[in-house]
């Protein structure tokens, strides 16, 4: 019985040891995870930004006035 | 006593393993409960470094919301280097010759294209590879000798080439033991979060943790540490920006990354409002252990100001290509040779907001510059007939003549013997309708003078001759106007200035400005262009104060009159050969009035190919409404040019003038 408790209480002295470095440890990857999304974020608004310029540069607003020109005279020579 | 003793031995040893737990509970509680909040102060307070995160410049944004200027950012990276040698027993890695530091660093550049090179955003060709590899080595070679300026670069055979690159010379000995980390700029506008990760992965702070980190080189051995510094900047983007360079403006290209030093140049974009706000910071922080302590610490800079303008992006476009096909035209009928400049403005006249703004400039090999001033602000000329209505409609409102006024040309045109005032053609007797829309200089100086000095001075005052609009362009022409009328001598009051500015000469007007003399004809009441609506600021709009409008000077009964006799100048008058430059549009009869203008003066003036002439400088210009019952939109084309003759505003200007006024009605 002696035997079974101090076993028991140096396993709860190595174990309380071994979870303080876990949660230390957990701390720290989580914290590098959360810096990685955090990054990973930013990067993705800034992509977002520039896909965004891209497409409004690739039609060209003189050129979807010159279809819509188009498509309406289609338009109305059919209702013609 | 041996059971006492053993009983005392479990006792003490059972009591220390518990007083150990204790202990360790005590101290997890103490920690994590008790001193939570002063622990998570201490760390904080542990800042190892502060990054500035510049904030971008305001946004200008088209009357619809729709971006017309945005800052779209990127990020600069720059490397901090330390490039390694061979190993050494006294523990010193740095390289001692060239050869070793041509090693590490031909390592690092590899590394970086490699790391890019799975990037599939980049699509990157062997050509690219290459050249990208190049450019680093050469801006390491070039940060080395700068670092190096001191220690007399020759002398390690390190030289700048002419062109601004560095070149190292492998045989020297290397002047690197003196040189801890070198400063790189791997990359100027990165814009994809994967080539970010990429560069991140190269990062000697994150190796552990990083699926790829520096490799080898062939003896084994990493030949650099690399940290990377990822700076917010920022690129302007512009909506239609060969269109719209004029009236939005632009900014140059900045140089560096602390603070926006672009510097605008013209339009909107010169105006303080623009300016960026505050900056964000990130601070870097330490734990007890002196690692780098990740906290989210991120305040991001202000967001920008929206710029409300009135700009319709569609018309301008239209405005655009319409005064382009004018200034083809009048190339087409001159052998070749394109107007020195010109200006078409479309307004929207209830609100008098500026919708549209175009400028055309020809450059020195005859072909449009587009990026040239802007017309409508920087460029003055006489008007011309174009201001007859405007004071007709004065005089008759004022009662000083009515509608059945004759005059004669062939007999009023003298106005003393050293000054007779001349029609373009020959014309009849004319009454206030012929004078209008036949565009008569002696039926309207002849009318004008009715109202005598006060009169021709109000015509003056009223519609603002020689002041800048309240547009805010920057940059805008006052133009001129002659002194008081009232304080001028008889002489000038009756025989020159006074008659003049009543058919458009000795005014000099930008053609906002004559916009905004039609602008208040049309009201009946002095008012005011606009091209700002307001900003937005944090999410709140502030509306800019709409310019006053100043006290109504046209009878509403006469103004309606003298709109519907401009109709004739299309049918019967001056404009009346546009019909064929319409396209095949057609409309009904009363939707559509104008007014043309032609000045001529002889004078020292620069030819669109630079050369200065002294010779006739004609402007043709031509003013219209529609409807003409209840104006809606108002459309002003000017165009200059010198040497030419029968170079008129109804040929070359208003039918560029009447497309875009039906494109505009089109759409309203």
């Amino acid at each position: 019985m002696k035997w079974l408790l101090a076993g028991l209480a140096f396993a709860a002295v190595v174990g309380l040891a071994v979870a303080t470095a876990a949660v230390r440890a957990h701390n720290i990857a989580e914290r590098a995870a959360l810096q990685r999304l955090a990054e990973r974020l930013e990067g993705a608004r800034i992509e977002a930004a520039g896909e965004r310029a891209r497409l409004a540069r690739a039609c060209e607003l003189r050129e979807l006035i010159q279809r819509w020109r188009e498509c309406r005279q289609r338009i109305e020579g059919r209702g013609s | 006593m041996t059971e006492a003793w053993e009983r005392v031995r479990i006792v003490v040893c059972f009591g220390a393993f518990g007083a150990i737990a204790l202990g360790l509970v005590a101290r997890l509680s103490d920690l994590q409960v008790v001193r939570d909040a002063a622990a998570l102060r201490h760390t904080l307070s542990q800042e190892v470094a502060s990054d500035t995160i510049a904030a971008p410049r305001g946004t200008i944004v088209d009357r619809a919301g729709d971006p017309l200027a945005i800052d779209r950012p990127v990020v600069e990276v720059r490397a901090q280097l330390t490039l390694w040698g061979d190993a050494r027993a006294d523990g010193d890695d740095r390289p001692r010759t060239l050869a070793e530091f041509c090693t590490a660093r031909d390592r690092f550049a590899s590394d970086v294209v490699l790391g890019l090179s799975r990037c599939a955003e980049l699509r990157m060709d062997v050509a690219q590879r290459d050249a990208l590899r190049d450019a680093l080595r050469h801006r390491i070679d070039a940060a080395l000798v700068r670092r190096c300026e001191r220690l007399d670069p020759s002398r390690f055979g390190l030289r700048d080439d002419a062109d601004g690159d560095a070149t190292v010379d492998p045989l020297r000995p290397t002047p690197l033991r003196d040189v801890e980390r070198i400063d790189v700029l791997v990359a100027r506008d990165v814009q994809h979060g994967a080539v970010l990760e990429e560069l991140r992965a190269l990062d000697y702070r994150r190796c552990r943790s990083a699926p790829r980190g520096p490799t080898r080189a062939n003896d084994g051995r990493v030949r650099y540490q690399v940290t990377f510094d990822f700076a917010r900047r920022y690129e302007r983007d512009y909506a239609s920006p060969d269109v719209l360079f004029g009236l939005v403006g632009a900014v140059s290209d900045g140089a560096g990354v602390a603070g926006d030093d672009r510097i605008p140049v013209g339009g909107l974009e010169k105006l303080r409002v623009l300016l960026p706000r505050e900056p964000g910071h990130r601070r870097a922080r330490a734990d007890a252990g002196r690692r780098l302590f990740w906290t989210a610490d991120l305040a991001e800079p202000e967001p920008p100001i929206l710029l409300h303008t009135t700009i319709d992006v569609g018309l301008s476009v239209q405005a655009d290509t319409e005064l382009d096909r004018a200034a083809e035209k009048v190339r087409a009928s001159y052998q070749g040779s394109p107007p020195e400049w010109g200006a078409l403005l479309l307004v929207d006249v209830p609100t008098g907001e500026l919708l549209a703004g175009a400028s055309w400039a020809a450059g020195k090999d005859g072909q449009r510059d587009l990026h040239g001033a802007f017309a409508p602000t920087s460029r003055v000329f006489q008007p011309g007939s174009v201001v007859k209505p405007l004071h007709v409609a004065m005089g008759l409102s004022r009662g000083d003549y009515g509608w059945d006024r004759t005059v004669d040309p062939a007999r009023d045109g003298a106005l003393s013997r050293s000054r007779t005032i001349r029609e373009d053609h020959p014309l009849p007797v004319v009454d206030v309708h012929d004078i209008l829309v036949q565009s008569s200089n002696v039926g309207a100086v002849r009318l004008g003078l009715s109202m005598g000095p006060q009169g021709i001075e109000d015509y003056l005052r009223h519609y603002h001759f020689g002041e800048p609009t309240a547009v805010l362009l920057p940059g805008e022409r006052a133009g001129s106007r002659p002194a008081d009328i009232t304080t001028l001598n008889p002489r000038e009051q009756t025989i020159y200035a006074g008659p003049s500015v009543l058919f458009g000469y000795q005014i000099d007007v930008t053609p906002l400005q004559i916009t905004r003399a039609w602008l208040s004809f049309l009201h009946g009441a002095e008012r005011e262009l606009r091209l700002i609506r307001g900003i937005t600021c944090d999410g709140a709009f502030r509306a800019h104060a709409a310019p006053a409008v100043g006290p109504r000077f046209l009878d509403p009964h006469v103004a309606r009159d003298v709109r519907a006799t401009l109709v004739d100048v299309l049918y019967e008058g001056t404009a009346k050969h546009i019909w064929g430059d319409l396209d095949g549009r057609e409309f009904p009869r009363g939707l559509v009035g104008g007014k043309t203008g032609t000045s001529e003066y002889t004078g020292d003036a620069f030819r669109w190919d630079g050369t200065r002439v002294r010779a006739s400088i004609r402007t043709a210009s031509f003013a219209c409404f529609a409807p003409v019952e209840e104006p809606r939109f108002l459309c002003v084309c000017v165009l200059q040019k010198v040497g030419a003759t029968k170079f008129y505003g109804g040929a070359y200007a208003a039918p560029a003038a009447v497309r875009l006024l039906l494109r505009a009605l089109d759409g309203a």
